[in-house]
């Protein structure tokens, strides 16, 4: 590990050491608060830097809202939190304009989407309206009320959680609002080790309530600034590219990955280099990421499914069956994602010639 | 510095999303995982392996008795047979038995050795033995003197050899230490694959001795065998370098080892079925050409000369011994030696003390008074396959010519012979008589026999008075010597007697000797040998001087030329015994007691030649009645004919022959280095590339790749470097800097922003001392069986052809 990074010039190399310790320190607290899942509390910070969105998917009771909190509580930034029920108007989201007597005038109050970091609980169990006006929020990074457009404050990331137990009378995500989302992960239930040192840990208080901002906003903005600095090299890209078209025409997939996809991949991966204290991109960030950002995003056919399923944990809803540590049919998924990146060339390997 | 800030990056990096996916992407399907390098070998105690290995002592017994079967064309009768292969039996089944044992390898080994011993013991030489089992000193003195004797009666005895006990008790001992071989070759140093060696040598036994077309059914079973017992042996894991190559290819199943055993061994029997018919030199026939083993070696070895008289005769193969053109109207008898002094034991050929060298002129022939018609006869010869001191030539030669070395000519006899060389190749030309008598000239041969013919007449005291009565009863109506001598011939000849090249050997009755001759008159039975020392001996009885001529009979002539000569080719199955008989003032004639030849005895012994000879006196002068115009079509068809016998023709075909065999072996030797030798190339283009090209620890990268995958480690398009290198990581104790400084530098190269990565000639340098760091250690920790095949059979090469 000699001379892995070495940034060009002194702005970038300063750039990379103040995102490098940043991040270790984000990274610091949420592991105080979420005990062994490292790999869930760096991908929730890779999809804070390169502004994505997450998605929290598992049964009750794992940590998604703790997670969620505490990397928002970890970054010195606005932080609002909406849970969802079925009766959650569209408004209690985006916000709402009031007639103002004393002004004579229509005012608008900021919905609890205008914040830097908006923790959406529970999102399957709000209506499928509720759910589009958070959606759209996510994707144009604005609101617009009565003719008038409301931008929202960079960094805006949504993290929402989704129960994918008790079904009845929730709204699962659909497929296309799912792609919104840049990683779906699923928590999981720790293991043993790790459950007991939470029993220890949460004995007097709750851990979150000690977690304190590590880093500012403008540091945060800093360091996806310096994210998006990192190089991809059009050998990469091509190969992100490549991995996306297997998808669409791999036959155990009924439903590709959309070119949104393609992107959040290759930003994922950036931020996966810039964390790794590297300038550019390699095939292996990408290849890291494929499962977390590709997965909740393609839908296996039916032949695929039942010839992969071991148990019978199917539901109505594709993804939306589950349980703890993945369902069978998430398991499918990742099986056929590593066998398409098993057989896409890797540019290096690929470049011969002599 | 980015790995202890990121302690747990590697980790987030295989997140997947979910519990389910366990270690890297892409990498984690197909890496071997961290398995030891050394892999710990097969414990003997293992009760259900040992049970499997002593299920393969059937097929070692059949692999061993099948080929065993191959020798019933050289022994009579199936005794000998079920002998053996009860010792081999016995072996197997006490190693069998004690490999059931959890007892250390060479246990079952020892205590076969022993069965095999004692079993030796109690069939061959039980009186010996200690408590009517252990062996003892004089046990083995007992079954060395067998060993002679069997040495002894393989060399007296012609094919099919009567199994004497001493040869089952070679064949038992032989057998049972091949029996020991094979099963220490597959258990004990666990190389099955060179127990085939063993079946191979007992199948070549009986091609080697005798002649015989080849059995395919019994080839094709011992095959069948052998990869059954390949297969099963790669199925329990019975092999010395089990371990090796699991850990080497990540991509091997364990299972697939039995199928790529077999699939190997069908290869290497068809490549030995189609490469010698497809290769020009080496096909079957090419061996066949006679080489010097196989020559009939008349009387060179000093042995008992009937005894290889009749072995040759035996020869199932003869081969062509000499080709000659004569102007003689009919064949000639060709005389290599006389026989003429018999006394008690083998009879030996005449003495040469009185020869002289052969230019300082011949002989004139014994008692030919200058009234009896002679006819010259001219011959030319070639000799092409016959190794002997003496000469074939008619007798009585005149001239000898166009010889090469020192020869010498015995007196009397007429013999050529010498000390410093020998007939093999030599072409001459010999002058003869065709001596013509009158039916009067004989009649009226005196009986009294000269002072120096005292010898011819000669018989010891104590031969069988069976051969004197029977000479007097056969000749009780002649009254001359050439009358007893017509009867003689004609009492062989007229059907009472049989031919029988084998009937000798069966009766034991064979070779020159007055008992011999004794038994051979009451069994009527026998060849040349018999009926001519019988003859001769017969005459001595009578007071006719007599000796036993050796040599060739005229056998068929093979083409006429039109200048009234005639060519015949002889083989050497036409070794001819035949008495020659001494008449005053004729000399000796020959005369033909032999039946069953279709040979034409001379005119002159037969009964009616006084008829004969009054109706046609006698024949001209020219002495050729041959027809002057031969017919055209045989001759045309000569040349080619002597042209394939001449030897020195034959000579050149087997030189070019074994030519076309080097350049063939040496051109499979360069195809099949090749690939080894492009690959050595290859990789010094790269290194040397390195200092100077673009991109060098890609390059360097790639190189590394490709010697893993010649180390059969699987190299696939959908993994990076990475992942590469962190699963041949846990195969191979890879030197951890040279390889991050590489993976570095070429990551660097291939995706950094363009210009970042320039190297400078000391970096370049230190990677390709990376390079060399990498491929060495792989080398070093490979064993010697997988660097071979990382040299020899390169699989880069193949995944780059595949490329295009």
């Amino acid at each position: 590990m000699t001379n892995v990074a070495q940034p060009g010039n002194a702005s970038v190399s300063d750039g990379f050491d103040e995102f490098g310790r940043l991040s270790s320190a984000i990274l610091d607290n949420l592991s105080r608060v979420i005990n062994g899942k490292p790999e869930i509390a760096a991908l929730s910070l890779v999809v804070l830097l390169a502004e994505g969105h997450l998605l929290v998917e598992d049964v009750p009771g794992v940590g998604k809202t703790t997670l969620a909190k505490a990397l928002a509580r970890s970054v010195g930034c606005t932080v609002s939190r909406i849970q969802f029920t079925p009766d959650l108007l569209p408004s209690d989201v985006t916000g709402v304009s009031i007639y103002n007597q004393h002004d004579r005038e229509f005012e608008f109050k900021p919905g609890a989407v205008f914040a830097n970091i908006v923790i959406a609980d529970e999102i399957n169990r709000a209506s499928p309206k509720t759910q589009s006006a958070l959606l759209e929020c996510m994707e144009e990074r604005q609101v617009s009320i009565d003719g008038q457009t409301y931008f929202l404050d960079a960094p805006f990331s949504v993290v929402a959680t989704q129960n994918p137990i008790e079904m009845e009378g929730t709204y699962a995500l659909p497929e296309a609002q799912r792609d919104r989302f840049m990683v779906r992960v699923s928590m999981g239930y720790p293991d043993a080790r790790a459950e007991l040192a939470m029993l220890h840990n949460r004995e007097v208080q709750s851990p979150l309530d000690q977690l304190e901002a590590v880093v500012s906003r403008e540091q945060l903005m800093r360091m996806i600034e310096t994210a998006r600095q990192v190089f991809v090299s059009p050998a990469v890209e091509q190969y992100a590219v490549n991995l996306a078209q297997a998808t669409r025409k791999d036959p155990d997939i009924r439903l590709g990955v959309s070119p949104r996809a393609t992107l959040h991949l290759v930003r994922a991966a950036k931020v996966t280099a810039a964390l790794d204290g590297r300038d550019f991109v390699l095939p292996d960030d990408i290849d890291a990421l494929v499962i977390p950002v590709l997965a909740h995003r393609v839908l296996l056919t039916r032949r695929s499914l039942a010839d992969n399923r071991t148990g019978g944990a199917g539901s109505a809803g594709g993804a939306g069956g589950a349980g703890a540590g993945g369902s069978s049919s998430y398991r499918a998924v990742d099986e056929v994602l590593r066998r398409i990146v098993a057989s896409t060339p890797v540019p290096l390997v690929a470049a011969r010639k002599v | 510095m980015s790995s202890t800030r990121f302690a747990e990056r590697p980790a987030a990096g295989s997140a997947g999303g979910s519990s389910a996916g366990g270690s890297s992407v892409g990498s984690s399907a197909r890496s071997s995982g961290p398995r030891s390098a050394r892999r710990t070998r097969r414990r003997p105690g293992d009760q259900g392996n040992r049970t499997r290995e002593a299920a393969l002592a059937p097929l070692v017994f059949l692999l061993l008795v099948l080929p065993l079967g191959g020798l019933g064309s050289l022994l009579s009768g199936n005794d000998w047979w079920y002998s053996t292969a009860f010792v081999v039996a016995v072996v197997l089944a006490v190693a069998a038995l004690f490999r059931l044992l959890p007892v250390p390898g060479i246990v079952p080994s020892l205590a076969a050795f022993a069965a095999w011993v004692v079993t030796i013991t109690l069939m061959f030489a039980p009186n010996d033995a200690l408590f009517g089992f252990l062996p003892s000193f004089d046990t083995l003195r007992t079954i060395r003197g067998g060993l002679a004797d069997a040495g002894a009666s393989i060399a007296v005895q012609s094919i099919p050899a009567d199994p004497v006990v001493s040869i089952v008790a070679l064949l038992g001992l032989s057998f049972g230490l091949l029996a020991l071989l094979a099963d220490a070759l597959i258990f004990a140093v666990r190389m099955p694959a060179l127990a085939g060696l063993v079946p191979l040598a007992i199948l070549a036994v009986p091609y080697t001795i005798h002649q015989q077309p080849f059995d395919s059914v019994l080839f094709a079973a011992l095959c069948a065998l052998y990869l059954v017992l390949l297969w099963l042996a790669a199925r329990f894991a019975i092999g010395a370098r089990v371990p090796e190559p699991t850990s080497i290819r990540s991509a091997v199943r364990p299972g697939r080892n039995g199928f790529r055993a077999v699939v190997s061994g069908v290869v290497a029997i068809l490549l030995a079925i189609v490469l010698p018919v497809i290769t020009p030199g080496l096909t079957p026939e090419s061996f066949h050409v006679p080489v010097a083993a196989q020559l009939p070696s008349v009387y060179s070895s000093g042995v008992d000369p009937t005894i290889q008289l009749s072995l040759d005769l035996r020869r199932s193969n003869p081969v062509l011994s000499l080709t000659y053109t004569t102007t003689s109207s009919a064949g000639l008898y060709l005389k290599l030696v006389d026989l003429s002094d018999f006394t008690d034991g083998p009879w030996q050929p005449e003495s040469t003390d009185t020869a002289h060298p052969l230019n300082s002129g011949v002989d004139a022939p014994d008692g030919l008074a200058s009234d009896v018609t002679t006819t010259p006869v001219t011959t030319s010869f070639q000799i092409s396959g016959l190794r002997s001191d003496w000469l074939p030539v008619p007798y009585p030669v005149t001239d000898v010519n166009g010889l090469s070395g020192d020869w010498t000519l015995t007196p009397g006899s007429l013999t050529v012979t010498s000390l410093d060389t020998n007939s093999d190749g030599q072409n001459y030309q010999a002058t003869s008589l065709d001596v013509q008598p009158t039916a009067a000239q004989l009649e009226s041969a005196s009986t009294a026999v000269p002072a120096e013919l005292a010898n011819y007449v000669t018989l010891p005291g104590d031969i069988s008075p069976f051969i004197r009565n029977t000479a007097r009863s056969v000749t009780e109506a002649a009254s001359s010597n050439y009358d007893k001598a017509v009867a003689l011939q004609k009492y062989f000849t007229s059907g009472a007697f049989q031919y029988s090249v084998t009937a000798p050997v069966e009766g034991h009755y064979d070779g020159g000797n007055f008992a011999a001759v004794a038994t051979f008159l009451s069994a009527k039975s026998g060849y040349c040998i018999h009926f001519a020392s019988a003859m001769a001996v017969m005459a001595r009885t009578l007071g006719i001087p007599s000796r036993i001529a050796i040599g060739y009979h005229p056998g068929p002539s093979t083409s006429t030329q039109s200048d009234g000569t005639t060519t015949y080719d002889v083989y050497s199955d036409q070794l001819h015994a035949w008495p020659e008989l001494w008449f005053a003032g004729v000399g000796w004639l020959s005369f033909e007691p032999t039946p069953g030849l279709g040979l034409v005895p001379p005119a002159y012994s037969l009964s009616n030649y006084a008829a004969v000879s009054a109706a046609a006196p006698v024949r001209d002068s020219a002495g050729s009645t041959a027809a002057p115009t031969a017919p055209k079509a045989k001759a045309e068809t000569d040349p080619s004919i002597t042209a394939a016998a001449d030897p020195q023709v034959q000579a050149a075909a087997q030189v070019r022959a074994w030519l076309i065999a080097l350049v063939v072996v040496l051109l499979a030797g360069a195809v099949a280095a090749t690939p080894a030798i492009w690959r050595r190339v290859r990789r010094r283009r790269r290194l040397h590339q390195m200092l100077r090209g673009a991109q060098p620890a890609t390059l360097g990268w790639a190189e590394i790749a490709d010697t893993a995958s010649d180390y059969r480690f699987d190299v696939t398009e959908g993994e990076t470097a990475r992942a590469f290198a962190e699963r041949i990581g846990h195969i191979y104790r890879m030197p951890p800097e040279p390889v991050a400084a590489l993976l570095a530098a070429a990551e660097k190269e291939q995706f950094a922003r363009p210009g970042s990565a320039e190297a400078s000639p000391e970096q370049r340098a230190e990677l390709v001392a990376d390079v060399r760091a990498v491929i060495a250690a792989i080398s070093a920790q490979a064993s010697a069986a997988d660097d071979r095949r990382a040299l020899l059979l390169p699989l880069s090469l193949w995944a780059r052809l595949r490329a295009f």
